[in-house]
């Protein structure tokens, strides 16, 4: 859809990678782990964030665990009580306050972070698995096939996501599956097209010539040659990515899409904030936010410094950001 | 350049075409949309009535070529719960819906210009530090959170903003009444202003962190080198030199922002209950009123489209390198 500066990013890609092959020979080769750990605690920031992820990882795995209360419990007595409130006897017992009917709010962050983490990897690993996959053959291949292919793109890039959420949502109607599914499809297009330029790249490349030569089905040239060269900036487009897709969930499950309403998410909460927000009730709508924000702040964060590791030549590209 | 136009043109028929068939689709997909038109207790009879009353008794193939050959003629046909013509009832709602799009727009442009600027000839420093982690947050912060945030603070607790509520401004624009747009433009800011801020963050600040980026790339160059060693002062250097090579990559991306920006838009105007088209189509989709639909996502399309048309060739235009063909 937009001129892509194809030629010339492939002739740096070309310069950049030979000057780094180069390099390890230069220098006294580091593993992998040890160089991403060293350049990692050198950024500070990202520590943080992986700190921070790891937290909300441990929620969404153990959420019947650390959860103070079941989520969905109702407490009659005890609706909208603010944070840090105490119960009858004194004790402190709602950390982060409680809902319009008492449920409480600390154990439904908790178990929110589930509903956010899992549809963030899974719907990435679906879009990004299969917008690889398409734009791997449609660059290897070419012809009808790209162009069949690549019209698909422009269709689903011409289309507003967030229409074809609602619709896709309300015709299939709720449940997580659902819910992967149309953030999946939400996301192929951005993989596609990197894959394909990648490929394009790759594929006039002197070892994949090698490989032909030496007898490799098209199948093995794709999947075994190219695709490991070309994997790079889509790992870092997936580590924003899943920022993205939980923002996505979260405006899905705001309107009211996406998982049955007994299953608490960061989105459904605020959208049950929303009508006590007159009342002043703020808890209901700054703690899940919060829990929002950081999770993709971290992942954000945690972006940066793969794409800065991995593929320098991203930067500034606008991919990613 | 004309072949390019046309080619571009030809290939948004395509698109809009694709658009309207996968929508028709997968509403269909749904099963028989009758349904939600007759009662319950309707008998087998009154539900084939409702069926070939309204037109859902037709092949599907037949029903969607006339959807498009009217479409074509510029008949929508009516909306099957408003019982108005479709495309009445989504204009009728799109110019709230484009004093959101376009207000966000032109606000995160317009501040992230300076942001990014500033940071990347400030590089290193404090300031760029704290502009960029600034806009981390604001890139990781859910609008419609952001907009219930304002309502909390700014409608609420300070009480300096109305919580929710609109003010037409582009609809008497539109009809041509200047007067009465005008008349209504303070007040039409200051229903806007929360939403809008709310909408912008997010472009504000990928906005400003891709400026920053592609100025910083810029000012490497030799020719901002030579610029700068032939005396010019930094501030010719940056505005004749610098930003103009810069702006190539950003107006790219600044279109594409408005699609997001749409995307946000539809969410938020939940939040504030704005009378726009996001709530009409997620109304439209749950009764299934099929010409509804359909004529707001072919509407919506043609804004994306055309952004994303404006953006290329704004591309050829600013880079005369560029060929477009």
């Amino acid at each position: 859809m937009s001129v892509s500066p194809d030629p010339k990013a492939a002739k740096s890609a070309g310069r950049v990678s030979s000057l780094d092959f180069q390099m390890e020979e230069m220098y006294e080769p580091q593993s992998f782990k040890r160089r991403a750990i060293t350049s990692m605690v050198q950024a500070r920031y990202p520590v943080v964030a992986v700190i921070f992820l790891a937290l909300i990882a441990l929620c969404a795995v153990f959420a019947t665990q650390l959860a103070p209360k079941d989520p969905n419990r109702i407490e009659i007595f005890d609706t909208l009580k603010p944070p840090f409130s105490t119960n009858r006897q004194g004790e402190m017992e709602y950390i982060l306050g409680t809902d319009s009917t008492g449920r409480d709010v600390l154990s439904r962050v908790v178990y929110g972070a589930r509903i956010s983490f899992f549809v963030g990897l899974a719907a990435v690993g679906l879009g990004g698995g299969a917008g690889t996959i398409l734009g791997l053959t449609a660059g290897y291949l070419g012809g009808r096939v790209d162009d069949v292919i690549m019209r698909l793109a422009d269709i689903q890039l011409a289309y507003p996501f967030i229409l074809f959420a609602i619709m896709m949502l309300t015709i299939l109607g709720e449940g997580v599956l659902n819910l992967i599914l149309v953030l999946g499809i939400g996301q192929w297009v951005t993989y596609a097209r990197i894959a394909r330029a990648e490929t394009l790249v790759q594929r006039e490349r002197e070892f994949v010539e090698a490989v032909r030569a030496l007898g490799a089905t098209e199948w093995r040239i794709m999947f075994r040659t190219i695709l490991p060269n070309i994997l790079t900036p889509l790992i870092v487009i997936a580590s924003f990515n899943v920022a993205g897709v939980i923002l996505s969930e979260a405006s899905l499950s705001f309107l009211g899409l996406g998982v049955p309403e007994s299953v608490p998410t960061w989105g459904a909460m605020l959208a049950n904030s929303r009508n006590q927000l007159l009342s002043g009730s703020w808890w209901l709508a700054v703690f899940p936010g919060l829990a929002i924000m950081f999770t993709v702040v971290s992942l954000n964060i945690l972006g940066d410094w793969l794409r800065d590791f991995l593929d320098p030549r991203l930067r500034g590209s606008g991919q990613g950001l | 350049m004309h072949k390019y136009i046309i080619r571009r043109l030809l290939l948004t028929v395509v698109v809009i075409l694709g658009v309207t068939l996968l929508t028709f689709l997968s509403i269909h997909m749904s099963g028989d949309p009758t349904f939600f038109y007759v009662s319950e207790r309707a008998s087998a009879e009154e539900r084939q009535a409702a069926r070939e009353r309204l037109g859902f008794d037709r092949p599907l193939h037949i029903q969607y070529l006339d959807f498009i050959v009217n479409l074509a003629r510029g008949d929508t046909g009516n909306s099957l719960t408003h019982r108005v013509p479709a495309f009445d009832v989504v204009m009728e709602r799109m110019p709230a819906t484009l004093e959101l799009t376009i207000g966000g727009f032109l606000l995160s442009t317009i501040v992230a210009f300076p942001i990014g600027v500033l940071a990347a000839t400030r590089r290193g420093t404090m300031t760029d530090g704290t502009l960029m982690l600034g806009a981390m947050l604001g890139q990781s912060m859910p609008s419609f959170w952001l907009g219930l945030m304002f309502i909390l603070f700014f409608a609420v607790t300070l009480r300096w903003m109305p919580v929710s509520g609109h003010v037409a401004f582009l609809k008497p624009l539109f009809e041509g009444r200047i007067d009465q747009a005008l008349a209504n433009l303070p007040e039409a800011i200051r229903f806007l202003l929360m939403p809008m801020v709310a909408v912008s963050v997010y472009s504000i600040s990928r906005n400003s962190r891709l400026i920053r980026s592609a100025v910083l790339e810029v000012l490497r160059q030799d020719y901002v080198v030579t610029a700068r060693a032939k005396g010019l002062n930094e501030r010719t250097v940056m505005m004749r030199h610098a930003i103009r090579n810069a702006l190539i990559p950003i107006v790219t991306v600044l279109a594409l922002q408005f699609a997001f920006l749409l995307n946000g838009v539809i969410v938020v105007e939940t939040v504030f209950s704005w009378p726009g088209v996001g709530r009409l189509v997620f109304d439209a989709v749950n009764q299934r009123d099929v010409p509804l639909v359909m004529t707001a996502v072919v509407l919506l399309s043609f804004l994306f489209v055309g952004a994303n048309l404006i953006a290329d060739l704004l591309y050829g235009f600013l880079d005369p390198r560029i060929r477009l063909e």
